[in-house]
C-alpha cells in the first residue's frame, strides 16, 4: 500500500512539473512572439504608411488596413448606455483611421485587481488607462507591462499631443528617461487652500486676502463659535493631513522639503512647523472649533452637505469650480482662499499606456491623437450622444440628461479636456483658465523626482502604519501633542525613519546630480 | 456574512438545550442565556441599524448620521433601487440564475464524486481520494487559473466562468464521502443482487438517504454562489452579466478609493455625484442579504445535524 501511494505521488509530481513546464513554455512563446511580432509588425507598417503618403493620419486613412484595438479604462459606475456610445464611436474611428475599438470600461472598484491579473496573464489588449494612484504607472513600467513610446513614434503619430505638453510635463512621465504613457491634458496644478462659506465671510467682514496659514483663520472661527450655534467652525476628516504650504513646506515625489531649500529632505514630524500646527489644532479642538469626530470620520460629505460647516481645507482649489461646490455645502455659496501659488503637480494622475504585447502601437497612438484633435470624437466618448445623453444649451455648453445612461463626464480618461464641452454652470473661459494656470504654475525645483521606496519597503510600511495610527489624532487635535508627538517621533525612529530619510536624501542627491539641478 | 454569524446563535441554543445537567441548574442556565443574548444582540443590533437606515430619508442621515429612530422614514431608497438602476435587477437575476444552476449541478457532482470515493469496492479509491485531497493543499495560483479560463476555455464574459469554478470543492467532497461511507454497504449489495444498475442505486437509494448531507452542502454551495464576486470580477466585463455581490464590492471599493484619493478626485474633477446615496447603499445591502436570510431558517434543521457530518468517521 505504502509503495503504491509513493508511486502515485511520484507520478503526480511528474505530471505537475510537466504541466508547469508546458504552461511556462507556451507562456514564454506567447509573450516572446507577441512582443517580437508586435514590434516587427509595427515598424514596417509604420514605414509603409509614412512612405506611401503624407504624414497626417487623416490623409493616410484610406490606405490603412482595418485594425481592431482593445482599450481598458476606468469608470466610476459603468454607464448603462455604453453600447450605443461604443457603436457611434466605432463608426467614427472606422471612417477616420479604419480602426475599430473595443471599449472596455472597468469599474473603479475592480480596476486595480482586474488589470493586475490581465497584465500578469499577458492578456492581449492595446491601450490601458494608468495613473499615479490607481493601477500605478511606475509599478507597471517596472513590471514591463507597457511599451516604450519613442520620440519618433510621438512625432509621427501624435504630434498634437507632443506639442500640447511642456518638456517639464514629459519629463514627469518618463521613467529612467523613457516614455511609457501618454498623459491626458487636464488641470495639473494644485492650489492648496481653504473653502469658506460666503455668508460668514460677509457677516463678519472677514478679510480672506490676509489668510496665509491656519492661524489666520482663528478670528473668524472664534466669532462663528460664539455667534453661530450648531455650526462647526472648522471641519476636517481623518485623511486630510496638514496643508504643507501653510507652513512653507512641500510634499512632492514622496519627499517633504522646505520651499526655501528644496534639495534637503526633511522629516515633517520633527519640524518646528509641524509642532506648531498640531499645537494649534489641539487648541482649536479644545475650544470646540473642530468637528468632534474629525479623527475617525472618513467621509466629510454628509456634514458639509448639512450646510453647517463654516471653513474646510482643500488640497486643490480647481479653477472655476466654486459654483459647483455650492451643492456640497448645503446650497451655500463658498469662497476659495488659496494659501499658495498654483504649483505644477505632475501629469501622471491620468494617462493611457500601450500594452507591451500590443501589435498595433501605431494605431493606438493615432487613436489617442484623434481624441486630442477631434472634438466630436472626444465629446462622444465623454458625454455620449447629443439629444440622448446630453442637450446643447449654449455654443460649447451642454446639460447632461439626468438618467440618460451616459453621465460620467470622464474626459480626463480619454484625452484633452479642453477639447470638450463645458457643463452648464461652468464659466465660458474655464478651459482658458485651466490652460493659463497650467502654463503659469510654478514648477517645483524637484519636479520629476520620484522616491523609489523598494529598498526601504519594510520601514516604509511600518512608518505608514504609525502615521495611520497617530496622524489623524494629532492633526485633528484629538490627542495631546505634548504627550504623543515625542512618542510618535520616538517610535518612528525605532522603525527606521532615519534610514528612510537618508535613502530619500541619497536618491534626491543622485537625481539632482544626474539632472544638473544643483 | 451576518447570516453566517446568525447561524452561531440558534446552533448554540440548540446545544444548550441538550445537556440535561446544565439545564436543571438555573444559575448556569441564566448565565448562558445572558451570554448568548448579548452575543445575539451584537449581531442583531448592527443589522437592525442597516435595516432602519435603508428606510430613513436621505436628509435625516445627512443631518444626524445613522440612527435607530430616524427623523423621517422614507421608502425613497427602495424606490430608487427598484426603479432606476436596471443593472441591479439584472444583477439579481444573474445571481439567482448562477446560484440555482450552480447549486443543482454542484450538488449532483459532489454527491457523485463523494459516492464513488466512499465505495470500498472501487479499486483506485485511495489514489482518487488522494487526488482530490491534493487539490486542497496545492492550487495553481491566480494567473494560471486566469490564463486557463480565458485563453484555453474562452470563458470570458460567460456565466460559466462563475459557475464552473464553484462546482466541486474538495472539502465538500470529503464531507460527502464521510457521510456516504456510513451507509451500510450490504444494502447496496442486496440492491445489486436484485439487478439494480449503479445509476439506479445512486438516484433511488443513495440520494434520498443522504438528504441531511445534501441539504447542508446545498446550503453551503448556494451561499458560495450567492456571495460570489471574485470570479465575476475577473472574467466578466459586460455590465449585464455582473453578479449582485460584485456590485456591492464595487460600490464599497469605489467609495473607499475615492475618499482615500480626494486629492486626485478634485484635481481630475471626477464626477462622484452618481455614487449611491447613503440610504441606497443600505437598501442594496438588505436586498443582497435578504433572500438568504429568508432561506436559511428552512435549512437550519439540517444544518445543525449536518455540522457534525462525517465527524464520527474519520
Amino acid at each position: 500500500m505504502k509503495r503504491k501511494s509513493l508511486w502515485l505521488a511520484a507520478v503526480m509530481v511528474f505530471v505537475l512539473v510537466l504541466s508547469a513546464c508546458g504552461s511556462n513554455g507556451s507562456d514564454g512563446n506567447n509573450g516572446g512572439s507577441a512582443g517580437k511580432g508586435g514590434n516587427a509588425a509595427a515598424q514596417p507598417e509604420a514605414n509603409d504608411t509614412a512612405n506611401s503618403s503624407a504624414n497626417t493620419p487623416e490623409d493616410t486613412a484610406p490606405a490603412l488596413e482595418p485594425v481592431k484595438l482593445k482599450w481598458y479604462y476606468v469608470q466610476f459606475g459603468i454607464p448603462q448606455d455604453q453600447q450605443a456610445v461604443s457603436d457611434a464611436f466605432n463608426a467614427m474611428t472606422q471612417k477616420l483611421i479604419n480602426t475599430t475599438v473595443e471599449l472596455v470600461p472597468i469599474d473603479g472598484g475592480d480596476y486595480e485587481n482586474k488589470l493586475n491579473t490581465l497584465v500578469a496573464a499577458n492578456d492581449d489588449f492595446d491601450l490601458v488607462w494608468t495613473s499615479s494612484w490607481l493601477f500605478k504607472y511606475v509599478d507597471n513600467v517596472n513590471k514591463g507591462a507597457f511599451m516604450e513610446i519613442t520620440d519618433e513614434m510621438l512625432d509621427k503619430y501624435a504630434p498634437t499631443i507632443k506639442s500640447s505638453f511642456s518638456d517639464v510635463a514629459w519629463n514627469d512621465v518618463k521613467v529612467k528617461d523613457k516614455l511609457y504613457a501618454i498623459p491626458n491634458f487636464q488641470t495639473f496644478t494644485k492650489t492648496p487652500g481653504f473653502v469658506i462659506q460666503k455668508r460668514f465671510v460677509e457677516k463678519y467682514n472677514f478679510d480672506v486676502s490676509k489668510v496665509k496659514t491656519y492661524a489666520d483663520l482663528e478670528p473668524l472661527l472664534e466669532q462663528i463659535k460664539k455667534n453661530e450655534p450648531g455650526v462647526v467652525p472648522f471641519a476636517i476628516n481623518k485623511d486630510q493631513t496638514m496643508l504643507n504650504e501653510a507652513y512653507g513646506l512641500q510634499w512632492l515625489g514622496g519627499v517633504h522639503y522646505r520651499l526655501s531649500d528644496p534639495f534637503t529632505v526633511i522629516d515633517p514630524l520633527q519640524t518646528e512647523e509641524y509642532k506648531t500646527h498640531v499645537n494649534l489644532m489641539r487648541s482649536w479642538h479644545d475650544k470646540g472649533y473642530i468637528n468632534e469626530d474629525a479623527a475617525t470620520v472618513t467621509d466629510l460629505k454628509p456634514l458639509l452637505a448639512s450646510g453647517n460647516v463654516a471653513v474646510t481645507q482643500d488640497f486643490t482649489l480647481a479653477p472655476g469650480s466654486e459654483a459647483g461646490r455650492k451643492a456640497d455645502f448645503g446650497g451655500n455659496d463658498v469662497v476659495y482662499v488659496p494659501i499658495a501659488e498654483p504649483t505644477f503637480t505632475g501629469v501622471t494622475p491620468t494617462m493611457n499606456a500601450i500594452n507591451y504585447n500590443s501589435k498595433h502601437a501605431d494605431r493606438a497612438l493615432m487613436l489617442l491623437e484623434l481624441l486630442n484633435t477631434n472634438s466630436d470624437l472626444f465629446n462622444l466618448l465623454t458625454f455620449g450622444i447629443e439629444g440622448k445623453h446630453y442637450n446643447k444649451v449654449g455654443d460649447n455648453t451642454i446639460k447632461i440628461i439626468d438618467k440618460g445612461g451616459y453621465a460620467n463626464n470622464s474626459g480626463w480618461i480619454f484625452g484633452n479636456v479642453t477639447k470638450g464641452y463645458l457643463l452648464e454652470g461652468q464659466p465660458a473661459d474655464t478651459w482658458e483658465r485651466v490652460k493659463k494656470l497650467n502654463d503659469e504654475a510654478t514648477v517645483p525645483a524637484i519636479s520629476g523626482f520620484n522616491f523609489n521606496g523598494e529598498d526601504t519597503k519594510a520601514e516604509g510600511a511600518n512608518m505608514d502604519a504609525l502615521s495611520k495610527e497617530y496622524g489623524p489624532g494629532l492633526e485633528t487635535g484629538t490627542i495631546d501633542p505634548a504627550k504623543y508627538l515625542p512618542m510618535v517621533i520616538e517610535k518612528m525612529k525605532k522603525v527606521g525613519s532615519d534610514t528612510v530619510l537618508k535613502a530619500k536624501q541619497k536618491q534626491l542627491d543622485e537625481w539632482a546630480a544626474a539632472n544638473g539641478k544643483k | 456574512m451576518s447570516t453566517a454569524n446568525a447561524a452561531a446563535a440558534p446552533a448554540a441554543d440548540f446545544q444548550t438545550g441538550r445537556p440535561k445537567a446544565l439545564e436543571t441548574h438555573p444559575f448556569y442556565r441564566r448565565l448562558i442565556n445572558a451570554l448568548f443574548s448579548v452575543l445575539s444582540l451584537c449581531i442583531f443590533v448592527p443589522f437592525l441599524l442597516v435595516v432602519v437606515s435603508s428606510f430613513s430619508s436621505e436628509d435625516s442621515i445627512l443631518k444626524h448620521g445613522y440612527q435607530f429612530l430616524p427623523e423621517r422614514w422614507s421608502l425613497a431608497a427602495y424606490r430608487l433601487v427598484f426603479q432606476s438602476p436596471a443593472i441591479l435587477m439584472k444583477a439579481y437575476g444573474v445571481t439567482v440564475y448562477v446560484t440555482v444552476v450552480g447549486t443543482a449541478a454542484g450538488l449532483l457532482l459532489t454527491a457523485m464524486t463523494g459516492w464513488v470515493l466512499s465505495r470500498r469496492d472501487y479499486k483506485y479509491n485511495r489514489q482518487a481520494t488522494f487526488y482530490v485531497f491534493f487539490t486542497m493543499l496545492f492550487g495553481g495560483g491566480l494567473v494560471p487559473f486566469y490564463i486557463l479560463m480565458t485563453q484555453y476555455l474562452h470563458l470570458k464574459d460567460n456565466l460559466l466562468a462563475i459557475i464552473i469554478p464553484g462546482l466541486l470543492s474538495p472539502f465538500h467532497i470529503m464531507i460527502m464521502k464521510g457521510f456516504l461511507a456510513k451507509m451500510p454497504f450490504e444494502m447496496i449489495e442486496s440492491a445489486k443482487v436484485d439487478g439494480s444498475s449503479e445509476m439506479r442505486i445512486f438516484f433511488t437509494m443513495v440520494l434520498p438517504l443522504s438528504t441531511p448531507a445534501l441539504a447542508t452542502l446545498g446550503l453551503t454551495i448556494a451561499f458560495n454562489y450567492w456571495n460570489e464576486w471574485f470570479n465575476a470580477m475577473l472574467f466578466i466585463d459586460k455590465p449585464n452579466l455582473v453578479t449582485l455581490q460584485l456590485l456591492l464590492v464595487r460600490m464599497l471599493n469605489t467609495i473607499e478609493y475615492l475618499t482615500a484619493n480626494t486629492e486626485f478626485v478634485k484635481q481630475l474633477n471626477i464626477d462622484v455625484s452618481h455614487l449611491p446615496k447613503y440610504s441606497v447603499r443600505m437598501a442594496m445591502a438588505i436586498m443582497a442579504a435578504g433572500p438568504m436570510l429568508c432561506i436559511f431558517p428552512f435549512f437550519q434543521r439540517y444544518f445543525v445535524a449536518g455540522l457534525t457530518l462525517g465527524s464520527l468517521k474519520g
